[in-house]
């Protein structure tokens, strides 16, 4: 039978997930007015649909990670999704290979606005190491409005959940709003 | 996310000794960049015990979990014979009876002094891969653990010699897919001339294609992740 031993390593373990860092706005490019309005209904819950866009896996590992117990993305309303048209945000990888260029284009057309771009990694920011070739096209802004850019190579899970979190703050801040129902859990 | 947890802890140890969470940067030409103190390799022992009691734990939770057991067992087959055509590679290879690991045939300073012990299986399914998996898991620990006890004192870093003509070299590891090789060629000017860098990912995908037929749809993302391949190991 199972279940005791399961249930005594989850009970050993205990909780490990740590309180969430506050967004950090400095990452931001750009502010959409629509901000204020969609907040207050949705709180800072936010859908992400993840495009691997030629990356080499680096980033890959730290959203993995950032999936893990210690960041509870749950506990913050934040969720990963299958489609882009399930998603609030688009989470950009990779120094934009031409073979995916007409994928994202696609991808950023099937999801409905309001919505959000975030290049991850400095590949995604700049193009990295990489830069602008015949297989690349450079920083994701190049090809699709972003509105938040984490650089890192790879960003550490930390400092990609403050990009997400800046993309879905108020114009002005104010991740703290205690009112917003994407915070009813803490 | 008990894996998860232990991944992790690993990782931040790792940020903390190296300064980075995945070591980039660390190894440099003619060396390493980063030195580790007396003090760093206690806690990575440490740490690498509590993992690997902790992996014991959560292996014997496995082993009781008869339909997780039924999901892995002849799931994502890959008979040896046809695993030996394909030339697969690393631990997809190694679970279908392939028995490579540069490591053990091809070691490089210091894995020549550490006898490596290759896992494998014969089934080629889900569950050998699993299982291919958790022996590789404790075989690393030990490695990890018998490098730092065995790591001689001295420069970080030799001094490279200029290059003066063309010349070719040839580099390889065993990555957590199997075997990573680089080719590199220097020109007259010292500068890189041709770079190919052979991610396992490239021989393994085929795999994929001759593993889902005869499988539910369900267990396509099992048979997938089983195998562990790099979309961008192939663009290469």
């Amino acid at each position: 039978m199972p279940t005791p031993l399961i249930l005594y390593k989850i009970f050993k373990a205990g909780r490990v997930s740590e309180a969430p860092p506050e967004a950090d706005l400095s990452l931001r490019t750009r502010v959409q007015t629509l901000h204020a309005d969609i907040l207050k209904v949705f709180g800072q819950a936010v859908a992400i649909r993840h495009i691997d866009a030629g990356s080499c896996n680096g980033c890959e590992l730290e959203i993995h990670a950032l999936n893990g117990p210690h960041y509870n993305l749950d506990g913050r309303d934040v969720k990963f999704v299958a489609s882009p048209r399930h998603a609030d945000l688009l989470l950009v990888t990779g120094p934009l290979s031409r073979n995916m260029e007409t994928a994202l284009k696609r991808a950023y057309d099937a999801t409905p606005e309001p919505k959000w771009v975030v290049a991850m990694g400095d590949c995604g920011c700049s193009g990295g190491l990489f830069g602008e070739s015949y297989a690349t096209r450079g920083k994701v802004s190049s090809v699709i409005p972003v509105d938040d850019e984490v650089p890192g190579c790879p960003p550490t899970p930390i400092a990609l959940l403050q990009g997400i979190l800046a993309a879905v703050s108020p114009a002005g801040g104010n991740t703290t709003d205690p009112d917003a129902p994407g915070r009813a859990n803490e | 996310m008990q894996f998860w947890r232990l991944k992790e802890d690993w990782l931040r140890l790792a940020a903390r000794l190296f300064g980075h969470r995945y070591l980039f940067d660390c190894m440099v030409p003619g060396g390493v960049a980063v030195d580790i103190d007396d003090p760093g390799k206690a806690e990575l022992i440490g740490l690498s015990h509590r993992i690997e009691t902790e992996i014991r734990q959560l292996k014997a939770i496995y082993d009781e979990h008869a339909t997780l057991q039924d999901r892995f067992a002849h799931t994502g087959v890959c008979q040896p014979e046809l695993a030996a055509q394909l030339g697969l590679t690393g631990l997809a290879g190694r679970a279908s009876a392939q028995a490579w690991d540069a490591r053990v045939q091809f070691p490089q300073e210091p894995y020549e002094q550490l006898n490596v012990s290759m896992a494998t299986q014969r089934g080629g399914d889900v569950l050998a891969r699993a299982e291919v998996r958790f022996s590789e898991l404790h075989e690393s620990l030990r490695l990890v653990r018998d490098i730092l006890l065995r790591m001689p004192a001295g420069a970080l870093h030799a001094p490279l010699a200029a290059v003066s003509a063309s010349c070719e070299g040839l580099g390889w590891v065993e990555g957590w897919r199997g075997e990573v090789i680089v080719a590199v060629r220097i020109g007259r000017d010292g500068r890189l001339d041709r770079v190919h860098p052979h991610d396992p990912s490239w021989r393994n995908w085929p795999l994929v294609g001759v593993g889902m037929p005869g499988n539910i749809v369900a267990d396509f993302p099992l048979i997938n992740k089983s195998f562990n391949l790099s979309y961008s190991g192939p663009d290469l």
